[in-house]
């Protein structure tokens, strides 16, 4: 039980994991601040475009892609691993997101401008602290669903990226109780580790970055 | 200054754009691959005449079907029980009890089939406990539960799985139902089921309803349970359009692109479905709530 493959298959599920986190915060909250904020004829499209992987199955569209991505050399590594473990969690970052841009006062980011701040300077003092409730609720989202993936990672990964769930799998199904078992509590241990610790690593960079004081809930 | 105010123009929709960029080259571009082979009229026919398709889509459907009612059903049961303690329990209890319904969200989906497994399966926990107890004599007396053709095990784990999501959906809802009403109903000697049944439940509905397509959607669509715990025949349609393309990817290619397009075909569907129903239905709930 205790070979390095596990240990290797951890290390990658917390990298993959975290790194989508990352990428989906940053992609998602300039776009959750313009589908509030902004108005377009075109904001019906945009919806469309960003939510749909909530309904339709993100396996479907990487079985379509699959072949442009051996292409591009984007297959067995672990950029082409990170870049499809973003569909199925982006949208749930945005939309957590967007659930804590509600209630934000336009009033606040106008004040603001009139006073003079940069637009950096408004992310980092007004519009960060603000959504801070929905960073921490849509990383979290973020990284089970990463951490979990098992399909999608196999399928670009090709064996070459082993991360927990595909180590696993074969006990699990094959029926191997014991290994099956060990490996099932380790993960579910894992996954509350991974979230905890990003948590603390997330919440420490935002109060460095807004120089807000965090309530713990 | 033409220039200018297009530049402007661009430049408001810099928030959005690296996203939609990202999206679109990772999502939709692979959608649209599986599109292209929907066209190939014969591919089309050849899957259709084939019957392993045909036996695969009413065999997900099936599945889909039989879950959402148990999920209904769950659903409904943690929600009246969420409503009950609502008017009797105070906040942090009733709080703790939530996070316990809604705490199977947080099992990842393999791991929540791999335990129904363990649960049911014919060498596992209850089998062994009617054993230990003396109901059946031997082991495999215990019925087939997992891995056999009718799908219990993978309908009970989207029924326990999957619940919590509407239960979260409606009681967000429900929280908004003004209590004094309650209260209003008691000086009329309503109880508290027809209270439920004769104001709660109508506002929950549309929500309820449409929470159950999209775990109807969800579970149509998905891949991780049925291939643990299904058999190799009958196959649901992620999973045969997976062993398909895994087995022989190139020469199937088409035929996979085919089946894929269909299941994005009935989502997309299923989610224009929900959309409508959201729109009709929740926006008059919204209005009586606003009152």
């Amino acid at each position: 039980m205790k070979n390095r493959s596990t240990w290797i298959g951890m290390g990658y599920n917390l990298f993959i994991a975290y790194t989508v986190a990352v990428i989906n915060l940053f992609l998602a909250i300039p776009a959750a601040r313009f589908l509030f904020r902004k108005k377009s004829r075109f904001k019906g499209i945009y919806m469309i475009i960003l939510f749909a992987p909530l309904i339709i199955p993100s396996l479907s569209s990487v079985l379509g892609i699959h072949r442009s991505m051996i292409i591009y050399g984007l297959t067995d590594n672990l950029l082409g691993v990170i870049l499809v473990n973003i569909i199925p969690s982006f949208p749930y970052v945005l939309l957590s997101l967007y659930g804590s841009f509600k209630g934000f006062p336009k009033r606040l980011e106008e004040s603001a401008l009139i006073d003079g701040v940069l637009k950096f300077q408004m992310y980092r003092y007004i519009i960060l602290p603000i959504l801070i409730p929905g960073i921490l609720i849509g990383s979290t989202i973020s990284i089970l669903i990463s951490l979990s993936e098992y399909i999608l990672t196999l399928l670009i990964g090709g064996g070459e990226i082993i991360t927990l769930p595909i180590l696993m799998f074969p006990y699990l199904s094959s029926g191997d109780k014991i290994v099956g078992s060990v490996y099932a509590i380790l993960f579910i241990f894992f996954n509350i580790a991974g979230i905890l610790l990003f948590e603390l690593g997330i919440r420490s960079v935002l109060k460095k970055i807004t120089k807000v004081k965090l309530i713990d809930n | 200054m033409n220039g200018m105010r297009k530049w402007q123009r661009v430049k408001e929709h810099l928030g959005i754009l690296p996203s939609i960029v990202v999206m679109s080259a990772l999502f939709w571009s692979g959608i649209l691959e599986s599109f292209k082979q929907i066209f190939n009229y014969k591919l089309l026919e050849k899957i259709i005449n084939k019957g392993d398709f045909l036996n695969s889509l009413a065999y997900t459907a099936r599945l889909s079907l039989c879950s959402i009612i148990l999920v209904g059903i769950i659903s409904l049961l943690g929600i009246y029980i969420l409503y009950l303690l609502s008017t009797e329990v105070g906040p942090a209890k009733l709080n703790g009890i939530k996070m316990f319904l809604l705490s199977p969200m947080y099992i990842p989906y393999l791991l929540g089939g791999y335990m129904m497994a363990i649960l049911i399966g014919q060498s596992g926990i209850i089998s062994t406990l009617c054993h230990r107890l003396g109901w059946i004599h031997k082991m495999t007396e215990f019925p087939v539960l997992v891995n056999e053709s009718h799908g219990y095990s993978i309908i009970l784990t989207y029924g326990w799985k999957a619940s919590p999501f509407v239960i979260l959906m409606v009681y967000s809802t429900m929280i908004k139902i003004n209590n004094e009403w309650l209260d209003v109903a008691k000086v009329y000697g309503v109880n508290r089921y027809h209270f439920f049944k004769e104001v709660v439940f109508p506002i929950i509905f549309p929500i309820y309803l449409s929470s159950l397509f999209v775990v109807f959607a969800h579970i149509f669509a998905s891949f991780e349970v049925p291939y643990l715990l299904g058999v190799t025949y009958p196959r649901t349609l992620p999973v045969l359009a997976y062993e398909k393309y895994a087995r022989n990817s190139i020469a199937n290619r088409g035929e996979v692109m085919v089946i894929n397009s269909i299941i994005i075909l009935l989502t997309a569907g299923m989610a224009l479905l929900i959309y409508k129903l959201n729109k009709s239905l929740g926006e008059r709930v919204e209005l009586e709530l606003e009152k």
